[in-house]
């Protein structure tokens, strides 16, 4: 997400920001602004409805201030340096584990989120968040491979077999710019957890990547699907929403889910400790998960949704698209990443020497 | 001229604005670096302040010293490619007639004016195997069989050459973010210099070529050990365009501090791996004095 543009930092939200630290400052006293009926909201560019700022204002009378971030580091930096007034954010799910486990995100209150029910059945209990306490679903994408049909088959490519086989496609394949991702993949090739703390399975597929070395392109920043679309790879690591994008342009273009598993991957709403208007934080959950709002965010931003009820007036062909919603037996296969903990620092040393040699 | 110590009241006057800056933005920002390079990750990614020295023991790693070593010849290679292709951009536009000179100088500065991530983009659009590059060649390489008689079914596939991606890019679009520091270093010690030391050279027999490299290039000296200096520097801390251009095993040691501060959230090891590569700066700028020192000691005994 490096290279997307931060359009949303206007005067405005710098001049709060800056209010803000200055008042983390001065102890006590609320300033005026937290007193307005605002709510704060700070998520990823491009990841929202055209209409749902709009329908928010409309319904409740609360004004919505904007603002964009880019990376899940950039958040976790900003929160734990202490909340400079954001009142909800979409974290993804191994930085909602570590949000919560230190005390920075605020419990989620139902009473104030009825439309909280209509999550689904298989998204209540996440490893991340168990019970969904403080989070619920804005979007979910699992990751797998972009593919040109013409270059490889859609059997082949249902394999992270191929990264690691350098004979195939030679020189035309990139995998992700990012250690937990892209030795997430070689773990669920060799059979183990993408969250392994082993330190010989980690070094197992440490050595693995450095044989593929040869046969990969690069690992790209979140540019896979560009790469692909320009043909500079054939076979690209990448998310399904990103895939999704450029096979609207090019119909040669095709995303599958590897038989060993495929990540799964979500970005959740949560509101973090400090935030000055929580009940309008809630508020905001509440009617982004109004199943009208969630298809009309979904229908833009074309990921897939845990919320049941809005199903319906989903844009039937994303419904009916095994890579928006992939069927229960793959779904069922794929594994979120979470945080390792002290283990990080395994994943990272491999990652130098494998980016190094 | 007057003697600073005379009039040490106007003095410090005027040193405070500069002084409050230095402190307040440069100073104070490093002892927070400094400090935190003490200090250890905790699990969940949170900087815990102490006194360890883990942090540098593993900067000293054989791993990191190897990135920092490959680095460092990257960094070589860029200074001196910068350097040969520089010295003559500055010549060209110090001898060029002065309406000229001050277009040249702005096309030197002009792209600064984009952002230094979106010019590194644009050299993927220029290198991929169906950029421009590979494009003109493919022209050059069909245009020239079918001149030799081939014909369109005959033509031998042309193969793009593959110079994305890997450490060529790297060093291509380093020299280009960075031969500017190298141009208007030397640029501006080519101004002030007499040019009749030139004539003369030339008047009593040395060659153009003996007068560039005996004559013009060591009264130059000083703009290009600056302009070799500010290169070394700035490639050397430079992440973003091995990041976009590089191949799998491109990784500097820039996008190894960048990476700590960022997904790896070790901000402490980030903090003692960037010290160690001041530390190595200071040793150049310290050379760089001690040079700068003995050429005005010779210069002041003739």
């Amino acid at each position: 997400m490096l290279n997307k543009p931060n359009h949303g930092v206007s005067r405005r939200t710098f001049l709060q920001g800056t209010a803000a630290v200055g008042v983390s400052v001065s102890v006590g006293s609320k300033p005026a602004w937290a007193q307005e009926d605002i709510v704060n909201v700070y998520n990823w560019p491009t990841y929202i409805g055209e209409t749902t700022i709009e329908t928010f204002e409309e319904t409740t009378g609360t004004r919505v201030r904007y603002d964009l971030f880019a990376s899940n580091e950039e958040l976790i930096g900003k929160l734990s340096a202490g909340n400079p007034g954001y009142d909800v954010v979409v974290a993804s799910d191994y930085a909602v584990d570590l949000l919560r486990k230190q005390d920075l995100l605020l419990p989620l209150n139902y009473d104030l989120i009825p439309n909280g029910d209509h999550l689904e059945e298989g998204f209540r209990n996440p490893v991340f968040d168990p019970g969904r306490i403080y989070s619920l679903p804005h979007a979910i994408s699992t990751i797998g491979t972009g593919f040109r049909k013409s270059e490889i088959s859609r059997e082949d490519a249902s394999s992270w077999g191929i990264y690691f086989d350098n004979a195939i496609l030679s020189g035309k394949k990139s995998l992700y710019d990012g250690s937990r991702l892209t030795m997430g993949i070689a773990l669920q090739f060799l059979g183990y957890s993408v969250n392994t703390v082993e330190e010989k399975e980690i070094h197992e597929a440490r050595d693995l990547l450095i044989a593929a070395n040869e046969g990969i392109l690069t690992f790209a920043p979140d540019s896979g699907q560009d790469l692909l679309a320009a043909g500079t790879v054939h076979a690209a690591l990448e998310w399904s929403g990103d895939i999704l994008q450029v096979m609207l342009e090019d119909d040669d273009l095709d995303f599958a889910v590897p038989k060993e598993g495929g990540l799964a991957w979500g970005d959740h709403w949560a509101v973090p400790t400090g935030a000055p208007h929580p009940e309008n934080a809630m508020k905001w959950i509440n009617h982004v998960w109004d199943p009208r709002v969630q298809a009309e965010i979904q229908n833009t931003i074309r990921y897939g949704t845990a919320n049941a009820a809005a199903k319906e007036f989903i844009n039937p062909d994303d419904v009916n698209s095994p890579v928006v919603y992939p069927p229960a037996e793959v779904w069922g296969k794929t594994e979120p990443i979470i945080d390792v903990g002290h283990a990080n620092r395994l994943y990272d040393d491999a990652w130098t020497v494998i980016r190094s040699s | 001229m007057q003697n600073w110590r005379d009039e040490k009241n106007e003095f410090s006057i005027l040193m405070l604005p500069p002084a409050f800056w230095l402190v307040t933005f440069f100073t104070l920002p490093l002892v927070v670096v400094w400090v935190y390079s003490f200090g250890n990750r905790g699990p969940l990614g949170e900087t815990n302040l102490g006194f360890t020295l883990v942090n540098y023991v593993r900067a000293f790693e054989l791993v990191h010293m190897a990135i920092l070593w490959k680095t460092v010849w990257i960094t070589i290679i860029v200074t001196a490619l910068c350097f040969a292709f520089g010295f003559p951009m500055a010549m060209a536009i110090s001898f060029a007639p002065g309406k000229w000179k001050l277009r040249l100088l702005m096309l030197v500065i002009l792209p600064f004016w984009t952002n230094l991530l979106i010019r590194t983009y644009a050299w993927i659009a220029i290198l991929r195997p169906r950029g421009i590059l590979n494009g003109g060649l493919k022209w050059i390489h069909d245009t020239w069989y079918s001149l030799i008689g081939y014909g369109v079914e005959e033509i031998p596939k042309f193969v793009p050459w593959e110079i994305l991606y890997n450490d060529k890019a790297v060093v291509i679009g380093l020299v280009y973010v960075h031969i500017p520091f190298m141009i208007l270093p030397i640029y501006a010690t080519m101004e002030k210099l007499d040019k009749s030391f030139l004539e003369a050279s030339l008047d009593l027999g040395s060659s153009q070529m003996r007068t560039i490299f005996r004559v013009m290039m060591p009264l130059c000296m000083t703009g290009i050990v600056s302009g070799a200096m500010l290169v070394f520097v700035l490639t050397l801390g430079n992440f973003i365009v091995a990041d976009v251009l590089g191949g799998t095993n491109s990784l500097m040691i820039g996008n190894q501090i960048a990476r700590q501060f960022g997904a790896a959230r070790d901000w402490p090891f980030g903090a003692a791996l960037s010290f160690v590569i001041l530390y190595a700066t200071f040793i150049l700028l310290w050379l760089r004095s001690i040079y700068a020192a003995r050429l005005e000691q010779r210069d002041a005994k003739r």
